[in-house]
């Protein structure tokens, strides 16, 4: 399934805003033709990891590398021309506003695809918006669909000119299960098919297993585990344990964020 | 050495504002030129703000008239009402006004708009999908206001002496021909010229610095309300301050 050629490299990757540390040394790497699923409590630094694999953010220390190159080394002029590798869906679809639906999808083709005749985007366009299922809404303006259309549009964009590397982040949340499926099938298609390397970010755990050849859980801002979903399901860390059963009670929830100190509940001190 | 926070953001906006002028002269002459996004932005700068510049040049014109009738009459000087209403509106008062209140509409919209797209991630789609966000949202603004802003004060000239020609004529019974005569017998084309060459710089500033505050926006909603009065207000200010150096500069 996964050529043992690396495609990313990520090497103790830190990075902090401010006082507030992000990326604690994360070190993982992902092969050509993987499909890789990070998944992690909110706030664990998640869309950080992935804005460092692009060179949208630089890491304050550590390395990313894709094909070799070290993606936070390069110009602003060499990363806009390495960017072509790439397709990413962002969380809230961040689909342009004064576009409508149509041009939004065209807009990698135009950029990113100097050959492609005009024919050829209309018909690619038109397929990636039956893919995720919303023929006839190209007209439409972003700030005419709900949330979950437009992040099934920015899903369409991502992939549309058919990038060797796809990032998504949570491309499923606040999706209807069905719908859920539908993208997710499209995910192992395009690892299938083009073999391109895949990074989701997702809370969406059935998701997960099902798209990924192996999940990795950022925790903290470092990866605590990592394994292919069978093995991955088995892991006895009891913190792995509680997010895949998604309870409560446990070593995650007892974590409080940004590092504050443990206290109970005012008026139960003394109980 | 510890530096003071507010001095330390002055130092970062300052940074930032040069960083920005360098980054839009980089890449203005770099293809592809979106020349339907100029003109676009030109009818947003421009065109749009037509009326509201007009009617201001209009009072500005007329309240001037009515003040150095009063002011020149008490030397038997009112002849020349005509010549400095027409010398104060092209050399400073048409760049000014227009400037400041193209900041308030164009440049709030400017830093609105990218404020907004910032905190929606749509810039950082843009770099993703191999496009620098400055080549394709501020090179074409900045340009559109630097060329719209001289049209729209060339118009503004032309009204606002239209109403000091009004008051003195109509209200104060000057003699229309006369008027007409003092309004262009002192002037000459540096003047114009002065006015307009400002007019530019204005708009080059106000775009630059409504994109800029909307550029670096963080914060969400708010943040995206917090640019958009920092861009009018700083806009305002270095309108303000470079008229000055401008004036100083050019005569």
């Amino acid at each position: 399934m996964t050529d043992p050629i690396g495609k990313i490299h990520i090497r103790d990757l830190r990075k902090a805003f401010g006082s507030k540390v992000v990326l604690d040394g994360v070190g993982i790497d992902v092969a050509q033709a993987e499909s890789l699923v990070v998944i992690g409590g909110s706030g664990t630094g998640k869309s950080v990891l992935l804005k460092h694999i692009i060179g949208l953010l630089k890491p304050d220390s550590g390395t990313v590398e894709v094909d070799g190159v070290a993606v936070g080394e390069l110009g602003n002029r060499e990363i806009t021309e390495f960017r072509r590798k790439y397709g990413m869906a962002f969380q809230e679809g961040a689909l342009f506003d004064s576009m409508s639906v149509w041009q939004n999808v065209a807009f990698p083709l135009q950029r990113l695809k100097n050959q492609m005749s005009r024919g050829e985007i209309r018909d690619r366009v038109e397929e990636c918006l039956a893919m995720v299922r919303l023929e006839g809404v190209g007209d439409k303006l972003p700030s005419q669909l709900s949330g979950g259309m437009r992040r099934r549009v920015g899903f369409a964009r991502a992939v549309a000119h058919e990038p060797e590397i796809l990032l998504f982040d949570e491309p499923t949340t606040g999706l209807d299960p069905v719908t859920t499926a539908l993208i997710d099938e499209v995910i192992l298609d395009l690892n299938d098919r083009l073999k391109t390397t895949t990074v989701t970010i997702t809370h969406d755990m059935e998701s997960a297993f099902r798209i990924g050849d192996r999940i990795a859980m950022l925790h903290k801002g470092k990866i605590i585990a990592e394994a292919p979903p069978e093995e991955f399901r088995r892991l006895e860390d009891p913190r792995v344990q509680q997010f895949i059963h998604g309870r409560a009670d446990g070593p995650l929830s007892e974590d409080t964020p940004q590092g504050e100190p443990q206290r109970a509940p005012r008026g139960l001190e003394k109980s | 050495m510890k530096v003071p926070n507010a001095l330390e953001s002055y130092l970062e906006q300052m940074g930032r504002l040069v960083q920005m002028v360098g980054r839009v002269f980089a890449w203005t002459p770099r293809p592809p030129y979106d020349w339907r996004e100029l003109l676009r932005q030109m009818m947003k700068v421009g065109v749009n703000s037509v009326p509201v510049v007009l009617l201001t040049a209009m009072f500005t014109g007329m309240v001037l008239a009515l003040q150095t009738f009063t002011v020149l009459s008490r030397f038997n000087a009112e002849s020349f009402v005509g010549s400095l209403v027409a010398l104060s509106m092209v050399r400073e008062l048409s760049a000014v006004l227009t400037g400041l209140i193209v900041a308030g509409r164009a440049g709030s919209a400017m830093g609105a708009e990218l404020g907004t797209m910032r905190v929606t991630e749509q810039i950082d789609a843009l770099e993703v999908m191999a496009t620098d966000p400055v080549h394709y949202l501020v090179v074409p603004r900045v340009w559109a206001s630097t060329i719209m802003m001289p049209l729209l004060v060339v118009m503004a000239n032309g009204v606002g002496i239209f109403g000091g020609y009004l008051v003195s004529v109509v209200l104060m019974g000057a003699n229309p021909v006369a008027y007409i005569d003092r309004t262009f017998q002192f002037m000459d084309l540096n003047d114009l010229f002065s006015g307009l060459i400002k007019a530019a710089a204005f708009g080059f500033l106000l775009a630059l610095i409504g994109c800029l505050q909307g550029f670096y926006t963080s914060g969400g909603a708010e943040g995206v309300g917090r640019s958009t009065t920092a861009a009018v207000v700083s806009a305002s200010i270095a309108i303000l301050i470079s008229d000055f150096f401008l004036t100083r500069l050019l005569f």
